[in-house]
């Protein structure tokens, strides 16, 4: 059986491939600032290179985002998340679509972002991880390190949190 | 709102996840929040974060590492080669002087005689029990040897050649000479040419047929007709040595050991010739004249006394 080490290249290349992306999405959910998650994937990569003889390939992923978590311990403060709203044409909007309904969404966009950006740090990674990045509980879990049944109330908390935020549309 | 639906702390993430039983979704989907759970669930999918520059980040991650790792592999390396350089000389050195710097010895044993030719073109012809060394390689022309015991030299013509003994060295041209030197004795024969014979008591230059001798802290020169030594022939010349100095030369050709009393004065000096090839004969040669009888005692030991 051969067993992947991350000292080599291709390897760590393949794992950068693989989870950059999503480290990054991580720390921007965290903090809002894509500079600050910028630098916390280069410094969990320069990490995990460092300790490439220790850590086996298998655990590179969660390895990275402890590392990632780690980082955020002592940057307490995080500025608003911004989103960026990209509208999807929808079979089921197209017939809405007169001016006062895009006022309407934009509108709604507008609050709800505001209203993911008061979520607790918590909530806010679990939600975005799953709507966002399409990450299943169970995934998010493995990548977090805590349990499928933590990620599912951190979701329930969430949407119960932006629904009372929005109030009646 | 309907509370008792979504009190169940994880309803809405099932609900989400379509993991919900017909039954509740039916119910969720008929009651008030739905449509606002639904709206954002739905619209907040639409959401996307500010780019993420993969290559960027990965070329700073790559100089980052690439600083880290290089420089303690230059501290590794360079010890290695400081030593690797010391052993290199160390081993190049003892080669270079175990091939070119050493000193190649010659030695005859007891009745033998042996010719040697040197790199240029010089003859050395030792007679017994004698030592002839000089060095392997030397950049200046190899023509400095060292001699104990006796030898016959032929010359080639060119720089100085020099022979060096404890008593004395001798210095030529390029000649035939011979160089005796045993105990404390010292004689150098010369037989062409010039030689220059240099002792810490004299220095006096020898021409063909002329002969010097060092014995005892005393000087002599003298001269004689051969044209080579005769020991070259098989026979061993005297002309007033003394009797002590023919006993070793003897014990030197036939390997045999003399013993004898007070009743032999060993300082009696001898002229003549005994020949090498049978020590019965040399022994009658030698000792008849003197008076002496022989005894031998075995093949090794020969017991001398006066008559």
């Amino acid at each position: 059986m051969k067993e992947s080490s991350v000292c080599e290249e291709h390897v760590y290349n393949a794992v950068y491939e693989e989870h950059s992306q999503y480290l990054y999405n991580f720390a921007y959910y965290k903090c809002g600032d894509t500079a600050k998650a910028e630098d916390i994937v280069q410094e969990a990569f320069i990490r995990l290179w460092n300790n490439c003889a220790k850590v086996i390939f298998e655990k590179s992923k969660a390895y990275l985002f402890t590392v990632a978590n780690n980082l955020f311990l002592n940057h307490v403060q995080h500025q608003k998340v911004r989103l960026n709203y990209q509208r999807q044409a929808t079979s089921t909007s197209k017939t809405n679509e007169n001016p006062e309904f895009l006022m309407e969404e934009k509108q709604f966009m507008h609050k709800l972002e505001a209203a993911i950006s008061e979520l607790t740090e918590a909530q806010r990674e679990v939600f975005l991880m799953n709507r966002i990045d399409g990450l299943t509980y169970k995934t998010i879990a493995e990548t977090l390190n805590i349990s499928q049944k933590a990620v599912e109330k951190r979701m329930h908390k969430a949407l119960v949190q932006l629904r009372e935020k929005i109030g009646n549309i | 709102m309907n509370k008792k639906i979504h009190n169940d702390d994880t309803f809405l993430a099932r609900w989400l996840s379509g993991e919900l039983s017909p039954e509740e979704q039916e119910a969720f989907e008929a009651s008030e929040d739905f449509k606002a759970f639904n709206a954002i669930a739905e619209r907040s999918q639409q959401f996307s974060i500010p780019k993420f520059d993969k290559n960027k980040v990965k070329s700073q991650i790559d100089s980052a590492r690439s600083s880290n790792k290089s420089t303690p592999k230059v501290i590794k390396l360079r010890p290695l080669y400081w030593t690797s350089g010391i052993a290199a000389s160390i081993v190049l050195f003892i080669t270079a002087y175990a091939l070119f710097f050493n000193n190649i010895e010659h030695t005859t044993s007891f009745g033998e005689q042996d010719t040697y030719a040197l790199a240029d073109g010089t003859t050395v012809q030792l007679n017994s029990g004698s030592t002839l060394s000089y060095k392997r390689w030397n950049p200046f022309g190899n023509r400095n040897v060292s001699l104990d015991g006796e030898a016959y030299f032929k010359v080639t013509k060119g720089d100085k050649f020099t022979v060096k003994t404890d008593q004395g060295s001798v210095s030529v041209l390029g000649t035939e000479f011979n160089v005796q030197t045993h105990d404390q004795n010292f004689e150098v024969n010369c037989y062409e040419g010039k030689v220059q014979v240099t002792t810490t008591l004299k220095q006096v230059i020898l021409t063909q047929n002329k002969n010097f001798r060092l014995s005892n802290n005393q000087t002599e020169e003298w001269i004689s007709q051969e044209a080579q030594p005769t020991w070259i022939s098989g026979l061993s010349s005297f002309r007033d040595s003394s009797l002590e100095a023919v006993i070793k030369a003897l014990e030197r050709q036939f390997d045999v050991k003399f013993t004898y009393d007070d009743s032999i004065r060993p300082e009696q000096l001898f002229t003549g010739s005994f020949k090498n090839d049978s020590l019965d004969i040399a022994l009658k040669t030698v000792f008849v004249p003197f008076n002496i009888s022989y005894d031998v005692i075995d093949s090794k030991t020969i017991k001398l006394s006066s008559n």
